[in-house]
C-alpha cells in the first residue's frame, strides 16, 4: 500500500456557510494501480485529488504515505515529499511559458537540488521518451496541445515518482490527441507506475482498472 | 530564474528601476556638490593664509556660530598703537595690519555704488595676501600723509569703470576726491575682496572722523607657532584692555566653523535624496506586489512541484535585490558621471562614503520592500494559486 486515506472529510467555509466538501472517505492506493477518481463537477473530486497529491490535507480522518501520517506535516515538509513522490500532470498542462520544453521538465529536479549537467541529460531523456526529443529547445507556445501535455508527464515522470496524479489530462485536447495520450499513461502503467487519473469523463475513466466514484463529498461505488 | 522573469518584463523592470537609479543618482550628485563646496571654500579661506591672526572687538564665540548664537560685539578699542606694539614686543610676529571700517558711496562720473571701506596700513598686501591685478599698492608715506589714494576691488571697478581704465581716474568717496591707484585680483569667496575698496587708514579715519581701529591683522611668522602667537597677542592686550574687548581668530577657527557649517549642508541634501531612494524602493514594492499576483498560477505550480515556501520567497526576494541593486549600480554610474562632467563648471567631490552608503541603502532597500512581497508569495496556497486564473 503506497498511499492511503483513512476517512477523511474535509469541510470549507463559504461565506459562514459550512460545505462538506469530502465526508468520510477511504480510499487505497496499491503499487501498480491505475486507478480513476470519477464523478461530476463539484462532487469533491478535486478535494479529494488535492488531498492525495498533498496539497492539502484534512479537516479530519488521516493520510498515509507509505505506512507514513503525513497529515500533520509542515508545508515544508509537504513540499519536499511532494517532490519526491507525486507527479502531477493538469488540465492546463501548467508549463511556465518563458521557459523552453528541456526547462520545463528540469524545474522538479530544479528544487530537488540535482546539478544542472545531470538535469539536463535526465529531462532530454524524458523528452526522448515520451517523443518530443526534437523540440528540447521550443517553449510551450511553439507546441500543440497534445505536445504540451506530454512535457507535462515527461516533468511528472522525470523524479521517477511513487504516483502519477493526472487531473483531467484530455480536458482541453481533441478526441483523437486526447486518446493518444491515454495510451500513453497506459503504457506507463504498463511499465509499471502507478497512475490515479481524475475526471468526469466516463470514457477517459474506462482507460482505468480501478474505478473509485464519487458524488456529494461520498464514495457512491468503488 | 529570477532575473529571467526580470527580463521577461524588461520596460517595467527598467522604469521600476527608475525610481532606484534616480535616488542613487541624486544623493550621489548633491553629496557631492556639498562636499566639493566645502572643499573649495576651505581651499578658498587658506588662500587669505594659515598663519593669520585676526584681533576682533569684543567676545565671539566661533563655536556657537553654527548654531546660530553669535555674543556681544562691544565698540573696538583698538589703537594704532596697538599694531605697533604687537609687531615689536612678539618674536613670533613678522607684521600688524590694523583695519578701520565704514560704508560710504562711491562715485565715478554717474555710475554710484555702495560699498565697505577698509581702511589699512600699507603692509596690508603683505600680511593679507591681497594681489593686485594692475596699479599698485600705496606707500607708507601716502599713509601717513593721509592721501587721498584707493585701491578697488574688482567687482566695484567693473561696476564703475566697466571696460574703462580705472588706474589715474578720480571717483568721489563721500564727497572727497580719491585717485585710483590699483585694482585687487578676483579670487573668489575668499573675504570679499570684490566689492570692497582699500585706503590707507590715516585717510580712512581722517575722513570718517574714527579714533580706534577696528580689528587687528598678525602674520605669524612661523605657522607652527600659532598658539604661542595667540598667546603673545593676548599678554600685550591684555596690558590695556580686559578679556571682554577682543577675540583671537585663526583661519584654523574660521574653517572649523564654516565646515561645520557646511556638514550640516552636506547631510540635509543627501538626507532629501535619501527620501527619492525611499520612493524608489516603495516603487519596487509595489512592482513586485503586482508580479506576485500575475504570477501566482506560476507560485502554485513551483509549490506542486517541490518548491518550499523559502525556495519561493528567496526566488522574489532576489528579484527585488536585483532591480534595486542593479538600479543602485546604474545610479551610481551616472551620479558620478554627471557629477564629473560638473566639475568643468562648478567644484564637485565624489566622495567612497557617499557611493558606498547609496549602494549599500540600495541592497538594504531591496531586501525590506521586498520581503513583503516575497512572503505573500511564500505563503500562498498551492490550490488556491493552481485555480487562479
Amino acid at each position: 500500500m503506497i498511499l492511503q486515506l483513512k476517512h477523511v472529510s474535509k469541510t470549507y467555509f463559504l461565506e459562514g456557510v459550512e460545505i462538506k466538501a469530502l465526508d468520510d472517505v477511504s480510499v487505497d492506493v496499491k503499487e501498480g494501480d491505475f486507478l480513476a477518481i470519477v464523478g461530476p463537477s463539484g462532487s469533491g473530486k478535486s478535494t479529494l485529488m488535492h488531498l492525495i497529491g498533498l496539497l492539502d490535507t484534512p479537516t479530519s480522518g488521516e493520510v498515509f504515505l507509505e505506512g507514513k501520517d503525513v497529515t500533520k506535516m509542515s508545508e515544508t515538509t509537504l513540499s519536499k515529499l511532494r517532490n519526491e513522490h507525486i507527479g502531477f500532470v493538469f488540465q492546463q498542462f501548467n508549463l511556465l511559458p518563458r521557459l523552453s520544453a528541456l526547462e520545463n521538465v528540469e524545474l522538479p529536479m530544479i528544487y530537488r537540488g540535482m546539478k544542472s549537467e545531470e538535469r539536463h541529460k535526465k529531462a532530454k531523456e524524458m523528452l526522448d521518451m515520451v517523443g518530443l526529443g526534437e523540440r528540447l529547445n521550443n517553449r510551450p507556445n511553439q507546441l500543440s496541445g497534445g505536445q504540451q501535455q506530454r512535457v507535462a508527464i515527461a516533468r511528472s515522470l522525470v523524479l521517477n515518482p511513487l504516483i502519477i496524479l493526472a487531473d483531467e489530462p484530455t480536458g482541453n485536447l481533441d478526441t483523437k490527441t486526447g486518446k493518444e495520450i491515454l495510451e500513453f499513461l497506459h503504457k506507463l502503467n504498463k511499465e509499471g507506475h502507478t497512475i490515479i487519473l481524475v475526471t468526469h469523463d466516463s470514457y477517459v475513466a474506462e482507460q482505468a482498472n480501478r474505478h473509485i466514484h464519487i458524488r456529494d463529498g461520498k464514495v457512491v461505488s468503488s | 530564474m529570477a532575473i529571467r522573469s526580470l527580463q521577461a518584463n524588461k520596460v517595467r523592470s527598467f522604469l521600476t528601476m527608475l525610481g532606484v537609479i534616480i535616488g542613487v543618482m541624486s544623493v550621489i550628485l548633491l553629496t557631492a556638490l556639498g562636499s566639493g563646496l566645502q572643499g573649495y571654500i576651505v581651499k578658498q579661506l587658506e588662500n587669505v593664509g594659515s598663519n593669520l591672526i585676526i584681533v576682533y572687538p569684543g567676545k565671539l564665540d566661533l563655536k556657537s556660530l553654527g548654531q546660530g548664537g553669535m555674543a556681544s560685539i562691544t565698540s573696538p578699542k583698538f589703537v594704532l598703537k596697538d599694531a605697533n606694539d604687537l609687531e615689536t614686543q612678539s618674536q613670533y610676529i613678522e607684521a600688524v595690519v590694523p583695519s578701520a571700517v565704514a560704508q560710504g558711496v562711491l562715485k565715478y562720473q554717474d555710475q554710484k555704488t555702495y560699498t565697505e571701506l577698509l581702511g589699512l596700513t600699507a603692509n596690508f598686501s603683505q600680511v593679507m595676501n591681497s594681489p593686485l591685478a594692475s596699479g599698485e599698492y600705496f606707500t607708507e608715506s601716502d599713509d601717513r600723509s593721509g592721501r587721498k589714494v584707493i585701491i578697488l576691488g574688482s567687482e566695484i571697478a567693473k561696476n564703475l569703470f566697466g571696460t574703462e581704465e580705472p588706474i589715474d581716474k578720480k571717483v568721489v568717496v563721500n564727497e572727497s576726491r580719491f585717485t585710483v591707484i590699483g585694482v585687487l585680483k578676483n579670487r573668489g569667496v575668499s573675504g570679499g575682496q570684490e566689492d570692497h575698496v582699500v585706503i590707507p587708514i590715516t585717510t580712512e579715519m581722517h575722513l570718517f572722523n574714527q579714533n580706534k581701529v577696528f580689528a587687528l591683522y598678525a602674520k605669524v611668522i612661523n605657522s607652527n607657532e600659532m598658539d604661542a602667537a595667540s598667546a603673545d597677542i593676548k599678554r600685550i592686550l591684555l596690558g590695556r584692555l580686559t578679556e571682554d574687548d577682543f577675540t583671537l581668530l585663526t583661519m584654523k577657527d574660521l574653517l572649523g566653523a564654516v565646515s561645520s557649517i557646511l556638514d550640516v549642508l552636506t547631510l540635509a541634501l543627501g538626507g532629501i535624496a535619501a527620501i527619492s531612494l525611499l520612493v524608489g524602493g516603495i516603487g519596487i514594492m509595489n512592482i513586485m506586489l503586482v508580479s506576485v499576483t500575475e504570477r501566482t498560477q506560476e507560485i502554485g505550480l513551483r509549490k506542486a512541484l517541490g518548491a518550499t515556501p523559502n525556495v519561493i520567497m528567496i526566488q522574489f526576494l532576489i528579484e527585488a535585490v536585483v532591480l534595486s541593486v542593479g538600479g543602485g549600480m546604474i545610479g551610481m554610474l551616472l551620479g558620478g558621471g554627471i557629477a564629473l562632467i560638473m566639475r568643468l563648471f562648478i567644484p564637485t567631490e565624489v566622495t567612497l562614503w557617499s557611493v558606498s552608503l547609496a549602494f549599500s541603502v540600495s541592497a538594504i532597500i531591496g531586501i525590506v520592500f521586498g520581503v513583503m512581497p516575497a512572503r505573500k508569495a511564500a505563503k500562498m496556497n498551492p490550490i488556491e494559486a493552481l485555480r487562479y486564473e
